[in-house]
């Protein structure tokens, strides 16, 4: 009985020994990959030095620059206020002639909206400042930077 | 010519063609034959240089289209403005249209010129027309939320016929706005100085019409504005917390400013592939001075490594305050191949996936959570599985220095046979701490960025067995230094970057199991090893998405591992030259 289960023992021992070295070399392959592909190390994975194993590029600069245009800062606004201003105008005529319809006695469903606000608009392209605005427009769209043509 | 001489004149002509006919024999006649049959095959290639006039008809066709695109694009800056967004794309797509019918008018204008002093106008207005499609899009960009590319490649050609315009000989003397066009186009690719110098030449010149009048006060908005980018660009910011889109969604303008974010969830999609091939002076890591195991040509083999990655990643806007923070979703993927030459035994096979989530507390804090696994086998069998889910707390302290500290618990599975006191399987505990520094940061192309890192790091490994039971002190000192970082979008090459990192690790065994687990005077292992890492890495060809598409990277490691098992201890020399794909 005895001598078997020394025999075993000593097997186990022995394999055990061998065992140690397969093992160590499993753990120590493990970190040899791991050194080797910095980027695949789950444990450390701030280490890597370069991005081989990752897809991020790093951002690059890109121009905030804003774009050349033919409309200036100064024009863009005045256009915008004046815009703005042509709306005001509109519907406070639109809103004008419907109570004075209203008042004649005529239903608000027979009053034609788009009719009304077609003649508010040209009403305010004869003022001051509805001339203005068409000015400013033309200038925007047609005042060329363009290099004169040389041949 | 009254009739007596026609006559006379006919009489003559007619003797001739009659002397030239009858001086033709059989072979001049074949001769005749095929020079007619030639002539006439050619007949409908004409030169372009054959036809005059053609120059001028192309110069003058393609200014009116650059004129007609100015108008549209006009159109659209208004429609912009009143934030008719729909109507403003339409009209810039008429405008970029509009200004590439200009540009194949202009090119054949080149080619119809008859003189050198020609063409240079022909070449120059080419570069105008650049310079309009590349604005039309820039405008375009500011009323789409998503990109239309092709403008930084529409200013960089530009930038190029100006300047192949003046090697042919083209001055201001001949056309005024030749500063003007060259300041503008250097100032969108991103070369602010040579822009800024070219603008102030310009406006230096009178400026006698309205129309110069409008370009000066266009180049007066570009200094400005090229002044500050350059103010901008000197600061240092520190870079987004969490990270950002490669492409953020933006929201349509009126303002004449880029487009602000949508402040929407983005998504992306950035894949890479690298391949490349080195040599690698110990493969299987063989002790010092032992001899080379039978079979084995040499210690040393050359290699290749082929690595896949793929990620996926999401941005999550929350505001807080006034500010906007982006929180990042991301699920990475990566596989590698290394194979060696006649160390087939030491190929690997690593799959390696993480998935990380990145929160903004403020501008200042973020705390990130991830879980990775890599799986590893070699050709034939598995070798190891390590998952390690981690929790960091990031912290900017100021705009030079960064703090990160992380806690990492990995679980670590090996697939070789073991017995209950050899098996490895168990956890490794990781705390670290690193600290990053901005040591230098300038607006030039030579040596604008150097950063340095050092983190520390304390591991302890328990495991179900006795032998693999250890605690580790890992030291770790990084550097990166941007050698060249190109300011404009012209350039191919990119970036090249110098890194270097040392790390030491001091790995003290618990249990005394060397020499083996039988002998009666065992002891416990003890492993200094010491990571010597530098890198040059060469970024090129420029991506509107990718930044840049293309990387070549020259990777040299040294590991030194001072064992106080001899078997254990050696020295493995790395090289590899690899070259990486964005896309």
């Amino acid at each position: 009985m005895f001598p078997r289960y020394f025999a075993l023992a000593l097997g186990l021992l022995l394999v055990a020994g061998r065992l140690v070295d397969a093992q160590e070399d499993a753990q120590d392959r493990t970190q040899s990959f791991f050194d080797n592909h910095k980027s695949a190390d789950v444990i450390d994975t701030d280490r890597a030095l370069t991005d081989k194993g990752r897809p991020s590029p790093a951002p690059v600069q890109v121009s905030a620059l804003p774009p050349l245009t033919g409309v200036t800062k100064a024009n863009a606004k005045e256009i915008r206020n004046l815009r703005s201003q042509k709306e005001t105008f509109v519907k406070g005529e639109v809103s004008k002639q419907k109570r004075s319809a209203e008042n004649a006695g005529i239903k608000a469903a027979m009053l034609d909206e788009t009719k009304m606000t077609k003649e508010a608009e040209k009403k305010w392209e004869n003022t001051l400042a509805g001339r203005k605005l068409k000015r400013l427009e033309r200038s925007a769209t047609t005042g060329s930077t363009l290099p004169a043509l040389t041949r | 010519m009254d009739e007596a001489s026609k006559r006379s004149f006919l009489k003559e002509t007619d003797l001739k063609v009659a002397a030239a006919w009858k001086s033709i024999d059989a072979f001049g006649f074949g001769f005749l034959a095929l020079t007619v049959s030639a002539e006439l095959a050619f007949a409908g290639q004409i030169s372009p240089k054959d036809q005059p006039g053609e120059y001028d008809k192309q110069m003058k066709a393609g200014y009116e289209l650059l004129k007609e695109g100015e108008v549209e694009r006009g159109e659209g800056e208004l429609a912009r403005q009143a934030g008719n967004f729909d109507e403003a794309l339409s009209d810039y797509d008429k405008a970029i249209e509009l200004d590439e019918k200009a540009l194949g008018r202009f090119k054949s204008a080149e080619n119809y010129a008859l003189q050198e002093d020609h063409k240079k106008h022909a070449v120059f207005f080419e570069g105008v027309a650049l310079i309009e499609k590349g604005q039309a899009i820039v405008s375009y960009n500011m009323a789409s939320k998503d990109l239309k590319r092709g403008a930084p490649r529409a200013f960089c050609t530009a930038l190029h016929e100006i300047k192949r315009a003046i090697t042919l000989g083209m001055t201001p003397k001949d056309n005024s706005c030749l500063s003007f066009e060259r300041g503008l186009a250097l100032i969108n690719v991103g070369e602010y100085d040579q822009g800024i110098q070219r603008l102030t030449q310009f406006l230096a010149l009178p400026q006698e019409n309205p129309t110069q009048q409008r370009q000066a006060e266009i180049a007066r908005t570009s200094i400005c504005s090229a002044q500050k980018a350059i103010i901008d660009a000197k600061k240092i910011t520190p870079s987004p917390a969490c990270g950002k889109a490669l492409l953020p969604i933006k929201a349509p303008t009126k303002d004449d400013k880029p487009a602000p974010s949508a402040k929407q969830t983005e998504s992306q999609i950035v894949c890479s592939i690298t391949t490349g091939v080195g040599y690698d002076g110990n493969v299987t890591h063989l002790g010092r001075g032992l001899p080379l195991p039978e079979g084995l040509a040499g210690k040393g083999a050359a290699f290749n490594e082929t690595i896949l990655s793929l990620e996926g990643d999401w941005f999550l806007h929350h505001q807080k305050g006034e500010d906007d923070l982006i929180d990042k979703l991301a699920a990475s993927y990566a596989i590698i191949y290394d194979a060696y030459d006649e160390h087939s035994t030491s190929n690997n096979l690593g799959q390696s996936g993480l998935i990380n989530y990145c929160h903004v507390i403020n501008t200042k804090l973020c705390m990130g959570f991830q879980i990775g696994d890599t799986w590893l086998r070699d050709d034939t069998k598995n070798l190891s599985n390590t998952l390690a889910p981690q929790a960091n707390l990031s912290y900017q302290e100021s705009n030079r220095l960064a703090g990160k500290i992380s806690y990492t618990l990995g679980w670590n599975k090996y697939f070789t046979p073991s017995t209950s006191l050899t098996t490895l399987d168990g956890f490794t505990n990781r705390v670290a701490l690193a600290q990053s520094f901005i040591a230098i940061h300038e607006y030039r192309d030579w040596s604008p960025d150097l950063t340095v890192t050092g983190q520390y790091g304390h591991e302890w490994t328990t495991t179900d067995g006795i032998v693999g039971d250890r605690q580790r002190e890992n030291p770790l000192v990084k550097a990166e230094w941007v050698i060249f970082g190109a300011r404009d979008y012209c350039s191919f090459v990119r970036s090249v970057t110098f890194a270097s990192s040392y790390e030491y690790r001091h790995d003290e065994y618990c249990n005394a199991t060397f020499p083996d687990l039988s002998a009666a005077n065992r002891f416990k292992r003890r492993d200094d090893t010491h990571l010597v890492e530098f890198a040059v890495s060469i970024k090129m060809w420029y991506d509107e998405r990718m930044k840049n598409r293309l990387e070549a990277i020259l990777d040299y490691k040294s590991t030194t591992d001072d064992s106080n098992v001899p078997a254990k201890a050696f020295d493995d020399p790395r090289f590899v030259a690899s070259l990486k794909f964005n896309f």
